[in-house]
């Protein structure tokens, strides 16, 4: 194999695939990048058999070929190279020496032969979708196995619901984000049991979905789709009529990951759907005072009280251990009389921060039952598109 | 790994090889019985047939093809629906949640691991031990939760492998115990074990116990004599003297089994003679601690015992067919004669809390000074 790239370019493309990268393996090809040089398209492929990652750069390419390269040397020596412009890459298939080139300095190391990486069949055996046939929903069969999501709609439900993903390993299900396909929507589901957010995406008329899928994203995926860069692919891949891995194509990127095989929660039972109190209060008055409030909150319990009135929302926190006390009143607008609620002060600041609001007064709108039912979170009360649920605390 | 590469154990192969045929291999296999009788075997055996592109039927039952993709990947380690769980050493920063508990081993002790992994594939009778490690720790047992709860990588069923399973600590066996407890019907998993009373019964109870009995000595000389060129009279006492398990029989194929019997023997007679041997008894025992490390020390004291074990022996039956140093009667006959109403028994008692002083870290030549003087308490 030898080719010429620029330095800029190659550094890009392995960082893109890095995160698949295992840091120790106890199997050596795994810390490896698999580069594939067919023509003048190099792709570089990285897994550590749960997340598997292909990037896809163009380069000037002498002659094809395919080895195994250390992962952590050649990115390495990628960043330290600054200097140089562009490089030359080549490696021997018969000894897997590897040698790069600069204007100024020369470097080799030992590769490995590329038949000793994984099989990878979910990658080399799955195709990326045609867009065409996602967009002309006449072809039933794409219909069912892919979805295009703008890169707009994908970060943002990826961020929205990131965040609440439990890390709990006795909850499995828990610990990814469920992509629930529901005919014209697709909803983006992460729980940890305290707390919930949906997030849902809309589909176009140039848009369909596939009917009633649902799979659980591990976090560490649904993390790399926060950065993706542009339009994501996702397509299912099927072994035995049960799918198992989700392919992401966004751009020259494909992100295979093994799905969580567990039943999701059926969280459509917790969100309340009547709620009789809605609490009206901006973000700007209650994010800083919940802050200050807190830090004379007992930090093992983590509960501060909210004590609301038509037109006034008192904060109160206090850590009879250390002898601390705290209140703030902020104004707020209730459609009732007197309510008292606690709330754990770090979940309640996460929900606040992550739901965006789109008014002037920066209103954020929660709705509440009693002292023990899930507080809802919205950013309008009729925005069907983002929710977050809360458990109240006991006040004791 | 073919049927025909497990050694003995006729019975069991049948079971499975039978449940394999009719579908109803189930979720959870303890199997049980000392060191080196074909449990790790015995599960590769079935994990191939399970795994198999291509199986082949032979004589009514399946046999793994051992050239297919599967067959393949499983021998050099990169089956991805396979998961192997053996004790590794406390890590710097060992229970570190996200990079699960490799990336705290250092890289030539990974290195250690998949070469001795290799081995142990390549050969399911090796011994299999991770230098400096006791204990299979929760955060493993998390890792493989979640590694559990992803779909499989290849269709098909997935296996887990748990070394040493008894090595698992209290938390590590109860979080288990929640894995145990809902499976899968896509999952096999076995705990091999020498110690089936180290693990919970709460997790017993979740699994089939199979009993793995010793090897016969004639299995094991027959599958010895296939690999090495020895002559037949050393064989045959290797075979005798590993007590049915086949990797002791190799451990003794590698040291010089004769030599280390007759160091004993004539430590031995040194600790009968009337007069204290001052000086001789110090180099005697600097020489067991300078030429034999922690294994052999211990390897040396069980030639001991079972030479001791076959003066008892003559001296009831009178039968030299029923011993184990048969190479050597005479001195046994002489030693019978003159010790012979002696307490033996009480020797071998001796002999045998020796060894567990070796294992509890006591320093090779007290321990050597010690049997010794308590020899020759008994004897004289």
């Amino acid at each position: 194999m030898k080719f010429t790239v620029s330095l800029k370019e190659l550094n890009l493309a392995l960082q893109k695939v890095s995160p698949a990268l295992p840091r120790k393996s106890t199997l050596p090809v795994l810390e490896h990048f698999y580069f594939i040089l067919e023509g003048d398209t190099l792709k570089i492929v990285a897994s550590d058999q749960r997340i598997t990652i292909m990037h896809q750069i163009v380069v000037n390419q002498e002659e094809d070929g395919k080895i195994l390269v250390p992962g952590k040397k050649i990115s390495d020596i990628i960043k330290a190279l600054e200097e140089a412009e562009e490089f030359t890459f080549s490696s021997d298939s018969e000894s897997f020496n590897i040698s790069i080139k600069t204007a100024f300095g020369k470097y080799s190391m030992k590769g490995l032969d590329y038949h000793e990486y994984l099989s990878l069949p979910e990658l080399f055996q799955s195709e990326k979708p045609d867009i065409t046939k996602i967009i002309n929903p006449i072809d039933e069969e794409t219909k069912k196995k892919a979805a295009l999501i703008s890169m707009k709609d994908i970060t943002w439900a990826a961020e929205r619901t990131y965040f609440c993903v439990s890390n709990d390993d006795f909850k499995p299900a828990m610990t990814g984000v469920l992509f629930q396909f529901q005919g014209n929507k697709v909803n983006f589901v992460a729980t940890d049991g305290y707390r919930l957010t949906k997030a849902t995406v809309l589909s176009n008329d140039l848009n369909v979905f596939p009917e009633n899928l649902n799979v659980i994203v591990p976090a560490r995926t649904v993390e790399l789709l926060r950065k993706a860069d542009d339009d994501v692919i996702i397509s299912f891949i099927e072994q035995n009529e049960k799918t198992t891995h989700v392919r992401f194509d966004i751009n020259n990127t494909v992100i295979i990951t093994r799905i969580i095989d567990e039943n999701f929660p059926k969280y459509e039972n917790v969100i309340p759907q009547d709620c009789p109190y809605l609490l009206k209060v901006s973000k700007k008055d209650i994010i800083p005072a919940l802050r200050r409030v807190s830090l004379f909150a007992s930090s093992y319990q983590k509960l501060i009280k909210f004590d609301i009135n038509p037109d006034s929302l008192t904060l109160t926190s206090e850590d009879p251990e250390v002898g601390t006390q705290a209140q703030e009143t902020i104004p707020c607008e209730f459609n009732s009389e007197h309510f008292l609620i606690g709330f754990n002060y770090e979940l309640f600041l996460e929900a606040a921060q992550n739901i965006e609001v789109d008014d002037e007064n920066d209103t954020l709108y929660i709705s509440l039952i009693n002292q023990t039912k899930p507080a809802v979170f919205k950013p309008k009360p009729d925005n069907e598109t983002l929710l977050m649920l809360l458990m109240p605390m006991k006040i004791g | 790994m073919k049927w025909n590469k497990i050694v003995g154990q006729e019975n069991i192969k049948i079971f499975f090889k039978k449940a394999i045929k009719e579908k109803r291999v189930g979720s959870g296999y303890c199997f049980f019985g000392i060191e080196g009788v074909g449990k790790f075997a015995t599960a590769l055996g079935i994990i191939s047939t399970l795994s198999c592109l291509k199986p082949r039927e032979i004589n009514g039952f399946l046999e793994p093809c051992e050239e297919c993709n599967n067959c393949k990947s499983i021998e050099n380690l990169k089956f991805p629906n396979i998961e192997y769980i053996f004790s590794l050493p406390a890590g710097k920063s060992a229970d570190k949640e996200e990079d699960g508990p490799i990336a705290s081993l250092s890289d030539s002790l990974i290195e250690d691991i998949n070469l001795k992994l290799r081995q142990k594939i390549a050969n399911p009778y090796a011994k299999f031990k991770v230098e400096g490690a006791s204990q299979i720790k929760i955060a493993q047992i998390r890792e493989l939760r979640k590694s559990l709860s992803l779909s499989n990588p290849l269709p098909g069923r997935k296996f887990v492998v748990i070394f040493n399973a008894e090595e698992m600590n209290i938390d590590a066996q109860n979080a288990f115990l929640k894995t145990l407890e809902e499976p899968r019907d896509d999952i096999t998993f076995f705990l091999l074990t020498t110690r089936r009373e180290g693990l919970l019964p709460t997790i017993l109870s979740r699994c089939q116990s199979v009993f793995f009995p010793p090897l016969s000595t004639e299995e094991i000389f027959y599958s010895l004599s296939k690999e090495y060129s020895m002559g037949a009279e050393e064989l045959g006492i290797i075979s005798r003297f590993s007590n049915g398990s086949l990797t002791r029989a190799y451990e003794f194929v590698e040291s010089n089994l004769k030599m280390m019997r007759d160091k004993m023997v004539d430590f031995l007679r040194l600790a009968l003679r009337k007069e204290l041997p001052g000086a001789t008894l110090f180099e005697q025992i600097t020489m067991f601690a300078e030429k034999f490390d922690k294994r052999e020390a211990q390897m040396c004291l069980q030639l001991l015992a079972s030479w001791i074990r076959d003066v008892l022996v003559f001296m009831k039956s009178c039968d030299s067919g029923l011993l184990v140093n048969f190479d050597d009667n005479a001195t046994l006959v002489r030693f019978a004669n003159k010790f012979g109403p002696k307490p033996l028994k009480e020797v071998i008692e001796i002999i045998e809390n020796s060894i567990y002083m070796i294992n509890s870290n006591v320093q090779i030549p007290t321990v050597y000074l010690n049997l010794f003087l308590e020899i020759r308490k008994v004897l004289l």
